[in-house]
């Protein structure tokens, strides 16, 4: 029975070739879709859950308030706290400080490279799981001298060669260390929080150049902890709140933990440490995914059911032969399961076809897993699920059609479900319309931050780190760059312009407001900044020699509170230093554009400054960048050249926006693909009951144009309904999500315009085509069904 | 075999009810060969899909091998399809995405026959209709007559005890007609219960009784002269 069930389907399939492919298309689309958020959630929600000891660890947050009451949440920590809460409190069994990610010039014997390196504490490989290629863990950095790399830095710079034992020479711009190479990780995978280092080293190492790890002033360290089992953290968090006010007299600090486990989908903490984060968008394509799914189906449904009278004449038959409802529903369910196994597999084979542009697109490394049974459990949901939704209807539907009336041929669909129908187009549109007004809502801000005006000339910059050997020398390494042909201008810098690092809220001038305490970032620099990052002088002068070391520029919003009138030649104190207001800036973005321009220093203070900022033509970018890696050698030639481009480290902050438009411009092209399948099948569905009423329209003497258009215009009534109701959903959401930033672009009326042209557009060639098709048809053939 | 009684089918409109069959008492015992005959629009069609449990009564009593069909539920009917019941129809009525000799088997699949036996009882459908030859083909690809053939096949594969057939000749020439009708006399003759509606007054002539159809009232039931003499 069931082969004879399935030789039939095969044979309707080939018979009905469109209407196959059109619901092996749609149904394949919704799978991959489903299985692509699946796999991505799966991913974003693995993130740090693989430790051991997962439930135990946590981040410690700190939580600063200020004055005006607003809060902020960092997570960078005195070098002290760690060591004093794992002595104070019982309920922690474990500390680690882990400090930021950075760039290193890392030597074994004539082999130079620059890699990321983190310092840790010895603790880390106690609180987290990560695999061990070779090498010991056991007493791991009890001797400063040791570090530990990854398998990728193992290969690249010891080949195949054993690399246990072997001493490697690791430098920054300050010291020079030579560490023993004592174990090999596995790379660490792209779900973890330290993923992208390559090389630990323990702090041990460095302690006799790092005041930082043992006193409570600056805050440069990120801080973890582990509890003991079943620790009650809301208790410890109360108990722990205040530590560094005990221990600094800092009135405005609290600290919190926060499981790693939610550090990464939790990590925007808001006022009364809500958090949320990426979990949004983890939960929006969640929903996403389900209802693209469902829509699949009922396309599939809506497309079955109104091809029926293809298959009346043979229900009649097979049940005056002796054919139960069961058995013909059984009939129907396998010719549905069958195209939904097809599809499945489709969607699988066009999932592994698509994963290398999705995972380059999203930046993740995800592959199907075929090792694991729970994938196959999650498939044969998906197949039941799919099957069920989208086969049972049409199958009930059919077998319960009425026999004497089908073998008579006298069957039509039951006009009940059109109003149904049409619900169903609708909001697939309305749908369609708000992914695709936010994507382009997205998409015109990700360009927004890309072409802003920032304030100084990101484009044609290239920075790289300083050397031991360039930083005594600045002034004579910056001749030898400007003797370069290529080269307009360079300049040293302490934090990048884009994202200033420091900060204080101690300066104090004549006539300070005492009761505000405002932050003030402050960007430490070398002779020709301005000329180099093309950043405009109001009023003043610039440094124009080392003498001017003590000599201050300042932005337009810090000299606004500064106060206007003779604000050059003002003092100011901080650190202990007395400086001078010389010149005034334009205004500059020195964060990303998510937040406001706050108020900035630029201190001419070159031996704080170690980063090399440079200005390049733009013409023959690769020769000139060589030059100055000759250069360079010519100064270290211990140290890696290792250089990027301002521009691209500014597209890079923003590279979450970017992933997220990437999705939506995809999910869009779906639904509105999967759309036009349910436009589709409306419109298959209201033809095959229109054919006599055409046939006699047309032996009247109407024509086809308008027949056409007027079978069509019924059908734009409906996206033209699905995009008034969509504009104002669109509107909300998207001013919503552009209200994060505080530099956006404004909603504009064109998106909705633009987006209602385009379903109108692709809905009209859906149903022309139909209406068309229709409108040809000889009518002889069309009244001969009566 | 089949007892009617007092048998009413109307389609009702919000005023004004319609009937199609008024009245008839009708008994067919086992073995019979009737032809129901009379003018378009009498309610052959009707009658003979009551009988065959496709359509249900208004009013009346129909009594099937001694049960009261209103009292048949969904499932036996479906039963009584499978084992004592087949249909020959004007329109063949073949599936079309069937074979030849898949349609003849179908029957014998609902009825949960299993593969040796079917395929002898398909085989021999076959050899009996000569239609060896053909048994691969699709309906498309058949003349009328040979349709027909198949049509009968499929009816009687599953040996029913009664053949219902609306207009079997109907689409096809004298000369197929008469083949089928030979089919069918020699079926009767075996003990198939067979009640036929036609418009040839010669393929009449083939069963026992005739029972004359007008306005959806029986106005004659006379057994076949040629019988009868
Ligand atoms: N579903 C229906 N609704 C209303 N009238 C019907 C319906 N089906 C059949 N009829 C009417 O019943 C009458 C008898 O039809 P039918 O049994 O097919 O006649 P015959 O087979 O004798 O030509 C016809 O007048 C037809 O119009
Ligand atoms: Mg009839």
């Amino acid at each position: 029975m069931i082969k004879n069930h399935i030789s039939i389907a095969f044979r309707i399939f080939r018979k009905h070739p469109l209407f196959t492919t059109i619901n092996l298309i749609g149904l394949s689309l919704g799978l991959t879709c489903t299985l692509f958020i699946f796999l991505w959630v799966q991913d974003e929600l693995s993130f740090d859950r693989f430790h051991k000891q997962t439930d135990q660890l946590y981040q410690l947050i700190r939580e600063e308030t200020f004055p005006d009451g607003s809060y902020e949440y960092l997570t960078a920590t005195p070098g002290l706290l760690g060591p004093t809460l794992k002595h104070d409190y019982a309920e922690i069994s474990n500390t680690c400080r882990v400090g930021w990610q950075g760039d290193y010039s890392v030597k074994f014997n004539d082999n130079l490279l620059s890699k990321k390196v983190r310092f840790v504490d010895p603790s880390f490989f106690q609180m987290f799981s990560y695999s061990l290629i070779s090498g010991t863990l056991e007493d791991v950095f009890q001797h400063p001298n040791e570090v530990i790399i990854t398998k990728g830095t193992a290969l690249s710079l010891f080949g195949e060669d054993q690399s246990i034992g072997e001493v490697i020479t690791i430098r920054d711009s300050e010291y020079s260390y030579d560490l023993k190479v004592v174990a090999v990780l596995d790379d660490f995978p792209g779900n973890t929080f330290i993923h992208g280092t390559e090389i630990l080293i323990p702090y041990e190492a460095v302690a006799n150049n790092m005041d930082w790890l043992n006193n409570w002033s600056g805050n440069a360290f990120q801080l973890y902890v582990q509890l003991v089992e079943n620790a009650d953290v809301d208790a410890l968090n109360l108990n722990i709140a205040d530590i560094i006010k005990r221990h600094t007299n800092n009135e405005t600090y609290q600290v919190f933990l926060q499981p790693l486990s939610e550090r990464y989908l939790y990590s925007d903490i808001k006022p009364l440490r809500q958090a949320t984060g990426r979990i949004v968008y983890v939960r929006l394509f969640s929903v996403i995914a389900v209802f693209v799914l469902i829509i699949a189906c009922i396309n599939f449904m809506n497309l079955i059911t109104a091809r029926s009278s293809v298959r009346v004449k043979e229900v009649g038959v097979r049940k005056s032969i002796g054919a139960n409802r069961g058995e013909l529903f059984n009939q129907f369910m396998s010719e549905a399961s069958l195209i939904v196994v097809t599809s499945l597999m489709l969607a699988l084979l066009s999932t592994v076809l698509i994963m290398p542009f999705f995972n380059s697109l999203t930046h993740k490394n995800l592959e199907i897993p075929w090792g694991q049974p729970i994938f196959y459990g999650v498939i044969l949901l998906i197949m039941i699920f799919t099957s069920a939704l989208a086969g049972s209807y049409p199958s009930v539907y059919l077998a319960s059609i009425n026999t004497v009336k089908a073998l008579k041929g006298k069957w039509t669909s039951p006009g009940i479900t059109l109003p149904i129908r049409k619900v169903l187009v609708v909001f697939q549109f309305t749908l369609s319309i708000v992914l695709m007004i936010t994507a382009w809502v997205v998409y015109k801000q990700v360009e927004y931050f890309k072409t802003q005006h920032l304030g100084f000339d990101q484009e044609n910059v290239i920075y790289f780190q300083s050397t031991q050997e360039i930083q005594p020398r600045q002034e004579f390494f910056n001749s030898r760059l400007t003797q370069i042909d290529g080269v307009k201008s360079a300049t040293f810098t302490g934090s990048l312009p884009t994202s200033i690092n420091v900060d204080t809220s101690s300066p104090n001038w004549p006539g300070k407001d005492q009761e505000t305490k405002i932050d003030i970032q402050i960007l430490f620099t070398g002779l020709n900044f301005t000329e180099t990052t093309k950043l405009k002088l109001i009023t003043g002068r610039d440094f124009t020699s080392m003498a001017d070391t003590n000599k201050i520029l300042v932005n337009s919003t810090m000299a606004g509170i500064v106060g206007q009138s003779s604000i050059i030649g003002k003092p100011l104190t901080f650190w202990g230093n007395e400086v001078e207001i010389i010149g005034v800036t334009e205004d500059f973005n020195s964060q990303s554009l998510r937040e406001p321009v706050v108020p900035v220093i630029i201190w001419l203070n070159p031996s704080w400054s170690e980063n090399v900022l440079v200005r390049i033509s733009p013409d023959d970018i690769d020769d000139t960048i060589s030059k100055i890696a000759g250069v360079y050698h010519q100064f270290s030639s211990d140290d890696a050249f290792n250089y990027h481009f301002l521009d691209e480290t500014i597209e890079a902050t923003y590279v979450g926006e970017t992933t997220i438009g990437k999705l939506s411009a995809i999910f869009t092209g779906l639904a509105i693909g999967i759309s036009c399948l349910g436009l589709f099948g409306l419109a298959a569905f209201t033809f095959e009951r229109k054919q006599k009423e055409t046939g006699i329209r047309k032996v009247l003497g109407a024509s086809s144009k308008q027949l056409t258009f007027q079978f069509s215009r019924e059908f734009l009534i409906l996206v033209v309904f699905a995009v008034v109701i969509a504009s104002p959903c669109a509107w909300w959401l998207s001013t919503k999500w552009l209200n994060q930033f505080y530099y956006h672009t404004e909603f504009h009326w064109t998106f909705i315009a633009f987006a209602a042209m385009t379903a109108l557009a692709i809905a009209i060639i859906t149903v022309g085509w139909h209406a068309l098709k229709a409108t040809l048809a000889n009518p002889v053939d069309s009244l001969r069904y009566e | 075999m089949i007892q009617l009684t007092n048998l009413d089918k109307y389609y009702s409109t919000k005023f004004t009810r319609t009937f199609v069959l008024k009245g008839i008492d009708l008994e067919i015992k086992s073995g019979e060969f009737v032809t129901i005959m009379g003018p378009s629009g009498a309610g052959k069609s009707t009658l003979l899909n009551i009988i065959g449990m496709l359509d249900e009564a208004s009013a009346g009593e129909y009594l099937f091998m001694d049960e009261p069909v209103y009292k048949i539920k969904e499932r036996k009917r479906s039963e009584l399809h499978k084992h004592h019941i087949g249909f020959v129809f004007q329109a063949y009525h073949l599936i079309d995405e069937l074979t030849v000799y898949e349609n003849i088997e179908t029957p014998l699949l609902y009825k949960g026959i299993k593969g040796k036996e079917r395929k002898s009882m398909v085989a021999d459908m076959l050899d009996r209709f000569n239609i060896v030859a053909k048994k691969d083909l699709f309906p498309e690809q058949l003349s009328g007559g040979q349709q027909q053939l198949v049509g009968v096949a499929r009816a009687i594969v599953g040996q029913p005890k009664l053949l219902l057939a609306d207009e079997p000749t109907g689409n096809l020439h004298t000369e197929q007609g008469h083949i089928i009708m030979d089919i069918f006399k020699k079926l009767n003759q075996q003990g198939m219960t067979i009640i036929q509606v036609t418009h040839s007054e010669e393929n009449a002539q083939y069963g026992k009784r005739i029972v004359q159809l007008v306005d959806g009232m029986v106005k004659s039931d006379d057994l076949v002269a040629a019988e009868a003499g």
